[in-house]
């Protein structure tokens, strides 16, 4: 049988039982808002665990990750900074963002910074952020999953189509089940993700080298270029490296469909048990990785740009069987919808709790705000799409663009989560985000990286100086709204933790 | 103007913290440039057959998870 029937006939497969498992949790649902967008707050370790780590890795670890290591070597290597971050983050803010969420019932980012900042500009400004960023890596996910039913289909599914058919699988299982099926997916795409890489890399090192040691010899010897930093085009400098650490940790960790994961967790202990183990999967998952791109670059080279993040699949086609090339890239398609479900219902919950339920029908049944959910899920749909088929970029800058921007919410969000010294002010808050977002257009488009920083630290540096200037001068959240958020946060932590 | 007070939750207030943070920061900046740059940015010597480069930065990042573990145990 050939290899593009087998990998497409498991991809189809695999598509047919998520989109069972929507159905099965369509059944489950409540009815409830807080169940259609926050899984009833009662995820525990595994589902939480696995939707967490799945959600983190994306097209980006299966795809344009061994393309980095293919162009760029072992600077990549990397990678490890920024899933460490992500695991001290979650441990460290993401219990205290559970904590409120749960004392005070908040749904979305923007719940929590404006009932602290006493503010709808707010509210506003971080919706908007919120999902002007997340979109751009819903394109990002998009695209992924069109290269890997282009590549699957040996051609014969167009890019684009491929990423439609994906698109509204994803869609239509979220629409069904909320973020219920989106969990239970997540725990099918993480392991599977996990397995696929990891089988796929070691199987490929030893039919091409002989082992993974082999492997690492011949890059040795054949592209020594590939063994140090900054790397043969020089692309990691300290600069860069510093910049993709905080870029891609808190950057992605800052997306509502991370923080809103955290509201989710069953209790405090579940929260931290997550911050202190996902680093284990998502570090460990670029081992792999850099067996794929480096091998790759030795027995392929020439690759260049978005050609790069084909390595993986093309060196499956080439030197792997038909079945192993198949059960592969529906890892990689599971890796990618992972994300792009999780992005989806973030911004479906965003726009309807944040803009729909506060601005245009206030007052409605908690069915109505589900079905505008699902109406508004379809519209992002047809708008990631949109801006798949009209754009294409090397992943891994599209992703840290989405990551700079989400970066510009961490002022805000420290000073909701840290106690102490003087509180940011509503306006301090909105005018850094404003000079953030500025300062991005700045040193991402019209000088990128500035002394070889990236620019969304400069939009951060910006940002946070902006911000305690203005608040040093403007009217601070009223005495008993952070005596009762930065009271809660001081209970949590200091008090019974629970 | 006036604002509640309240100890600053930036700054660790039992040792079990302060072990936590100060370990995390400093196994950290190993990872980080200058060090990565310089120290580490090497072949030689390799480490099971390993560059030196990957093998110091994946003992770097294990100790990382040691320590949030560590932290975990201790109910940091």
């Amino acid at each position: 049988m050939e290899a593009w029937v087998v990998a497409t006939g498991l991809i189809v497969l695999y598509l047919l039982f998520t989109i069972v498992l929507g159905v099965v949790a369509n059944r489950r649902m409540s009815g409830d808002l807080e169940d259609f967008f926050l899984y009833g707050r009662k995820a525990g370790f595994v589902v939480l665990y696995l939707t967490v780590v799945a959600s983190f890795h994306s097209a980006f670890a299966f795809l344009g990750s061994g393309g980095f290591f293919y162009t760029h070597g072992v600077g990549f290597w990397a990678a490890g900074t920024w899933t460490l971050l992500v695991g001290a983050i979650t441990y460290v803010i993401g219990a205290r963002i559970w904590a409120l969420g749960k004392a005070f019932g908040y749904i979305t980012p923007a719940d929590m910074l404006a009932d602290f900042y006493e503010s709808e500009a707010v509210r506003v400004t971080v919706a908007v952020v919120s999902v002007l960023f997340t979109i751009l890596y819903i394109q990002v996910q998009a695209q992924g999953l069109g290269y890997i039913i282009n590549i699957a289909t040996d051609g014969r599914v167009s890019l684009n189509l491929g990423t439609l058919i994906l698109l509204v699988v994803a869609a239509f299982y979220l629409m069904a089940g909320g973020l219920r099926a989106v969990y239970w997916t997540d725990v099918l795409q993480g392991i599977w993700m996990y397995v696929a890489v990891w089988v796929g890399a070691i199987v490929l090192s030893y039919e091409l080298f002989g082992g993974p040691l082999q492997l690492w010899q011949a890059v040795m010897t054949e592209r020594p270029d590939l063994m140090t930093l900054p790397g043969p085009e020089g692309f990691f400098s300290p600069g860069m490296w510093v910049g993709m650490s905080i870029m891609l940790s808190f950057g992605i960790v800052f997306q509502p469909h991370m923080l809103i994961r955290y509201y989710t967790a069953v209790d405090a202990k579940t929260i931290k048990l997550l911050g202190a183990t996902t680093p284990i999967y998502l570090m460990t998952l670029y081992l792999p990785a850099a067996l794929v791109g480096l091998g790759g670059a030795i027995v392929m080279p020439g690759l260049e740009g978005a050609a790069a993040d084909r390595i993986f699949p093309e060196l499956l086609f080439q030197y792997a069987s038909p079945w192993l090339t198949g059960a592969i890239l529906a890892g990689a398609t599971a890796a990618a919808m992972s994300t792009l479900d999780s992005i989806l219902h973030a911004n479906m919950t965003v726009l309807t709790r944040d803009i729909y339920q506060r601005y245009v029908a206030p007052d409605r049944s908690q069915a109505h705000y589900v079905t505008v959910g699902r109406v508004i899920i379809v519209a992002l749909l047809v708008v990631g799409y949109f801006l798949t088929v009209t754009t294409a970029d090397f992943l891994v800058v599209l992703v840290t663009l989405s990551g700079a921007g989400a970066l510009q919410l961490m002022p805000a969000i420290l000073g909701v989560c840290f106690p102490g010294g003087r509180t940011l002010t509503r306006a301090g808050v909105v005018a850094g985000i404003i000079a953030g977002m500025v300062t991005l257009y700045i040193t991402l488009w019209v000088s990128p990286h500035p002394m070889g920083m990236h620019g969304g630290l400069w939009g951060l540096l910006v940002n946070t100086a902006v911000a305690m200037n203005v608040s040093a001068f403007t009217e601070a959240p009223s005495p008993e709204t952070i005596e009762r958020v930065h009271g809660e946060v001081e209970r949590f932590v200091y008090g019974d933790g629970k | 103007m006036d604002q509640p007070k309240r100890p600053s939750h930036f700054v660790p207030r039992t040792r079990e913290g302060w072990i936590a943070t100060i370990a995390f920061l400093a196994i950290f900046l190993l990872a980080m440039p200058p060090v990565t740059h310089t120290v580490l940015n090497r072949v030689e010597p390799t480490i099971l057959g390993l560059p030196f480069l990957y093998v110091a930065l994946l003992a770097i990042y294990t100790a990382l998870i040691g320590v949030l573990i560590w932290a975990l145990r201790k109910g940091v």
